[in-house]
């Protein structure tokens, strides 16, 4: 019988390199008795010819499609007939260098169950093994120099292998070391000590072992891992948190956990199906979980909160030592100092972390690239990322719009992110930090140059973005590059991006976008953050609502001092002499940061210029009101305690037209004076609960913003309505805008973010579409 | 978009000393006016321009109250144009005047301004030597505006700090002292306080609300350029007018292609001027100064060029706040805690940034 036969080139892109990719294609091709070959190709990508019969290549597709037990993730498959060149038994080709397609940078993946058994097992070769690691597993973006990521290319350069693994290495039928660039053993790999704080090597036989002791003990060690340092310390001890608090200059902001598996979890947090699934996933993010009450975990991990980020083990390093620890949980903190990035060399964390911990676990793998922790938390039961990091970067992001040209985007400035994007894909770095701060920046531009060089992006045919913000650092690092490389440079208002951050998640071109957050450098000069935004396809946007202006007294002290803004507010309803009484009454008098009276305050509230219409302001006051929080100490704090405070709390129905909405020009601006005037009664009568109160003002802004949204929506014909920026992972501001929004029209559809942070994180996507938009 | 069909108008922040200025002189003024054959030509945007080694500078005033703590806007307009003369390595020698009055405005207090500029000059060294009035209709300027030309000679220790300069930088060769002679390892010396000036204004024009005790700065600096570049080693020189040190800081990192490195707890300010800025949320790095001087000085001659500013009035309070580094390419304060914030350029008033 005559078989009609096939041969073909495959191109695959995707994370398809150093995944264990190319022995599992071996032995399905094996398998399916095909000839040919599958090689990696200098971008990353892998080609593979096929030559047999139709049949064979069918079962072929199907056991790639069907049975891929790698964590390769195929983005784009391109397939050409041509005619057949290799008719010899199927094999592994030497990688080669040309680049066919650009290709993606493989993140971080965390530790296997197969190499878990393996650090368990005590007839092992990796038996406590905490580097051990296969093509299915461990670090690639943290230690990548330069693509392909082939061991020669990254940081495990120096360590060469030993004869088994090697033997392991060039075994074919050995699909979880065949090829594993990051493979090694105790005998040839990276090696763990245990320093004092000043890095003399203390000679103990288990290193992590011992460090586990020092933990139960109380003692607090700064540990190398994947992305970078961590800090850990014991979790349950009132006075060990409070020591790492003082050390670690660190006020009230949470201390995130690890904990060795789910049963631990639940013993000190509320978990569900999907919080177990992203618990337990690849990328092994932070997730935020209800504080379970009564647990053992001080109060003090996050003060004024109920809720508690925990991440699972993710490299043997963590995994060795929750076992070995007494107390199965712990701190697991970025290991940095006070306005610094998390250190990633043994030097730098003695010099700067030295005085913080009393002793180091410490590698000699070095970390090329800082990947902090992702971290993710829920709303409304949908998982939305705070920190897209470790895990997640730089994976592709496919744009359903293509771009014209290459584009790099400097993000915003405070939690910031950049990327780069080309044709139908937006490649964000990961979580780079504040931005204003000399190191962050340039890291941001070492990452920047490194993804501009490594996807072949043409600088002087790009458009350089750029937050409109007239002081933001990233700008001026935007525009240095721009002035250097003869590109044009594209400023793109900052809700605008948030905007097309969370569009270019779903693949729309136009929509409303709700974009709440702290602060937004405004098109008319104002700070925004409380904005109804219609978006249309061709670029152009109009603010169809704000919430109401108000002054920010002494600009971002208002931000610090929350009591400025409540002070603000109060003088725009009853005006300065008033205010100041309400002050007085509250004594929150010495809440401003300055020594105040009536004329001091009155004068700095006449010559004030600096409007916002933030919504952060707004619950900043809210949150000073009701005692909350008077001293914001991190980002978002007083929002996030007013959220977590109130969370309980009912809706006060009779309330809810306090905060009304009036037309300034086509503009529908919303209005919380008069509630927050109300509410100053009802909390000194005690006529209403504070957490009710709380709840009812989260839920009614939600509400109107999502009354303005529904409005725009339905007279410009467009049914999709997005919900970002920083605020609108705030469950409450989400029930209301949701409620809000359902009640209007059963047509329109509310959206949250899914892939990128509703925060600053996402604004470099959206600066990416806005591009393909508009460019 | 919004304002996409405006046309394009002055602001107030175009003349405020930051990026916006910045942008309308490159893109508006040198786009027509460059290309001269000066041997400092306009497009350098230095301080002053030198044509056959005479320097030349113009300068217009307006200041509100044009009476303040400290000086007035007679004494101002010699000052500021004295010290731009000086700031590239000029000796100042002659001034010309342009009064533009407006009808109405009282003849005694025009006397009060010509007997400070008067004064102002002597203490400079200088003369008015020629000058224009103009008197226009009520309402078309407020009160009084003045125009301040000057022109100056190679300072006579200009060669000999070049030459001390030329020990260290042997292979660049500098004939006057820009802004982009700036060389990494130099060290940043401020002659005094900052923010005097424009707190001293502001307390006045718009009333804090509470005591202030502070008196513009104002001065011709003559004398502390003097001493300076008789020890030699100035490298660049330039005083924080509008705009304040992080304008001046910036232009340099701009033009001389490195970093600069600034220690908070050196920068010299007053504790009332700091609680101001406190109560007002204003950042003291970007406060107008009239009488001061900011020099880059050769690593090894810092020490001498200090003691020798401090040596005269007006340096009294000089020191050391900072130094160039080839490290970056910004202007980056070491924070009280180690932490390197970067310092942008002003762009006119602060714009609140932290969320």
């Amino acid at each position: 019988m005559l078989r009609r036969t096939l041969s073909l080139d495959i191109y695959i892109t995707g994370i398809v390199q150093g995944v264990g990719f190319r022995p599992f294609i071996k032995r399905i091709a094996l398998k399916k008795r095909l000839k040919g070959y599958i090689r990696n190709l200098g971008g990353g990508e892998v080609k593979i010819h096929l030559y047999g019969d139709i049949d064979s290549i069918r079962g072929f597709f199907k056991e790639l499609w069907l049975n891929n037990p790698t964590p390769s993730e195929i983005y784009s498959i391109k397939v050409e007939v041509v005619d057949p060149y290799i008719t010899g038994e199927f094999d592994i080709k030497p990688s080669g260098t040309e680049l066919h397609l650009r290709s993606i940078i493989p993140p971080d993946i965390s530790i296997c169950n197969e190499c878990i058994k393996e650090i368990d097992d005590p007839n092992s070769r990796w038996y406590m093994y905490p580097f051990n690691s296969c093509a299915w597993c461990g670090p690639r973006f943290s230690m990548i120099r330069r693509i392909p990521y082939d061991r020669p290319n990254t940081a495990m350069d120096r360590f060469p292998l030993c004869r088994e693994c090697y033997d392991e290495y060039t075994d074919v039928k050995n699909e979880r070391r065949f090829h594993a660039q990051g493979i090694s053993c105790p005998k040839c790999g990276p090696k763990i000590w245990l320093t004092d704080n000043k890095g003399n090597i203390l000679s103990v036989h288990n290193p992590i072992r011992t460090a586990a002791k020092l933990i139960d003990k109380g003692y607090i060690i700064g540990i190398k891992g994947i992305g970078g340092f961590h800090i850990a310390c014991r979790a349950d001890s009132d006075d060990i948190v409070m020591k790492l608090r003082m050390r670690k200059r660190r006020g009230e902001k949470p201390f995130a956990l690890m904990a060795l598996n789910i049963e631990i979890v639940k013993k000190i947090a509320y978990v569900n199906d999907d919080a177990i699934k992203l618990l337990l996933s690849r990328e092994r993010p932070i997730v935020i979980l209800p504080k379970r009450g009564g647990s053992q975990v001080s109060d003090l991990v996050a003060p004024g909160l109920d809720s508690i980020g925990i991440m699972l083990p993710y490299s043997g390093i963590h995994y060795i030592l929750l076992k070995e620890a007494k107390w199965k949980y712990m701190i697991m903190t970025s290991g940095n100092y006070y306005e610094k990035p998390m250190e990633t060399t043994n030097e730098g964390a003695i010099n700067r972390i030295g005085e913080i911990v009393d002793y180091f676990l410490m590698h000699n793998r070095e970390i090329v690239n800082r990947v902090d922790d992702s971290v993710i938390r829920f709303t409304g039961n949908n998982p939305v990322f705070l920190r897209r990091s470790r895990g997640y970067a730089p994976k592709w992001i496919l744009l359903k719009k293509r771009l014209y040209t290459d584009v790099v985007a400097l993000g915003a400035e405070l939690q910031n992110v950049g990327g780069i994007g080309y044709e139908d894909k937006a490649i964000l770095t990961q979580y780079i930090g504040d931005t204003d701060k000399l190191e962050n920046l340039m890291e941001l531009e070492r990452i920047l140059k490194w993804f501009i060089n490594t996807y072949k992006i043409s600088l002087k045919d790009s458009y350089i973005i750029i937050d409109k913000h007239p002081q933001y650092a990233s700008r001026y690092l935007g525009e240095r590059i721009a002035e250097q490389s003869g590109s044009e440079i594209l400023e793109v208002q900052h809700h605008v991006a948030h905007g097309y951050s969370i569009m270019a998640e779903y693949g729309y071109s136009e929509g409303v976008a709700i974009t709440i957050d702290g602060v937004g450098y405004g098109d008319d000069g104002n700070i925004w953050g409380g904005e109804v935004l219609i978006l249309y396809d061709d670029g152009d946007y109009r603010r169809a609502g704000r919430i109401k202006y108000y002054k920010m007294l002494g600009g971002d002290l208002a931000t610090i001092y929350p009591v400025r803004m409540l002070y603000s507010i109060l003088a725009e309803a009853l005006g300065p002499t008033e205010a100041y009484h309400v002050i007085m009454e509250r004594k929150l008098e010495d809440k401003f940061g300055i020594p105040i009276d009536n004329n001091i305050l009155e004068s700095i509230y006449s010559r004030e210029r600096i409007l916002t219409s933030s919504i952060g302001r707004v619950l900043d006051a809210f949150s000073a009101l009701l005692n909350l929080c008077w001293f914001r100490s991190y980002e978002g704090e007083p929002p996030m305690k007013l959220e977590a405070y109130s969370r309980r709390g009912r809706p006060i129905e009779w309330l809810f037209n306090k905060v009304d909405i009036y037309t300034e020009g086509l503009i529908k601006v919303i209005d919380p004076t008069l509630f927050i005037n109300e509410a100053i009664d009802l909390i000194w009568s005690r006529e209403a609960s504070t957490k009710d109160l709380g709840y009812t003002f989260q839920y009614i802004l939600g509400y109107r913003l999502g009354e303005v949204a529904a409005e725009a929506a339905l007279e410009e014909s467009i049914s999709n309505i997005f919900l970002t920026g920083g605020a609108a992972v705030n469950e409450i501001i989400y029930k209301g805008v949701k409620d809000s929004i359902k009640r209007h029209h059963r047509k329109l559809m509310l959206l949250l973010h899914r892939m990128v942070p509703p925060g600053d994180g996402g604004i470099a996507l959206g600066q990416i579409y806005y591009a393909a938009h508009s460019i | 978009m919004v304002g996409k069909s405006d046309v394009e108008r002055i602001k107030v922040m175009h003349g405020a000393g930051g990026t916006m200025m910045q942008k309308l002189i490159k893109e508006h003024i040198l786009k027509y006016l460059s290309g001269s054959n000066a041997e400092v030509p306009l497009e350098y945007l230095d301080d002053s321009s030198v044509f056959n080694g005479i320097i030349l500078k113009s300068d217009s005033y307006t200041v509100k109250p044009l009476f303040f703590p400290g000086g007035d806007i007679g004494r101002l307009a010699v000052a500021g144009s004295v010290n731009d003369i000086l700031m590239v390595g000029g000796e100042p020698k002659a001034l010309a005047l342009g009064l533009i009055i407006e009808e109405g405005f009282r003849i005694d207090m025009l006397d009060r301004i010509l007997r400070s500029i008067s004064e102002t000059s002597k203490e400079a060294n200088v003369n008015v030597i020629t000058g224009d009035t103009k008197v226009v209709e009520k309402g078309s300027i407020d009160q009084l505006m003045l125009n301040m030309s000057g022109i100056g000679l190679r300072h006579k220790f200009l060669d000999r700090n070049l030459d001390v300069v030329k020990q260290y930088y042997g292979d660049r060769v500098y004939r006057w002292i820009l802004d982009r002679n700036i060389m990494p390892g130099d060290k940043i010396i401020i002659n005094g306080y900052i923010g005097d000036h424009a707190i001293a204004l502001l307390s006045v024009r718009e009333g804090l609300g509470f005591q202030i005790d502070v008196v513009s700065d104002a001065m011709p600096l003559n004398r502390v350029v003097n001493e300076a570049l008789r020890v030699g080693g100035v490298v660049a020189m330039k005083d924080p007018t509008r705009g304040g040190l992080s304008n001046l800081l910036n232009e340099w990192v701009d033009k001389g292609g490195y970093g600069i490195e600034i220690y908070e707890e050196s920068i010299p300010i007053r504790d009332t001027v700091k609680n101001a800025c406190e109560y007002l949320g204003l950042d003291p790095l970007m406060l107008g100064n009239e009488g001061k001087v900011v020099m880059a000085v050769v690593d090894e001659m810092a020490e001498d060029v200090l003691k020798a500013i401090r040596s005269q009035p007006g340096g009294e309070n000089a020191t050391i706040i900072g130094e160039v580094t080839d490290k970056h390419k910004y202007v980056v304060m070491r924070t009280v805690i180690g932490g390197y914030r970067v310092v942008p350029p002003p762009i006119g008033d602060p714009v609140p940034r932290i969320c």
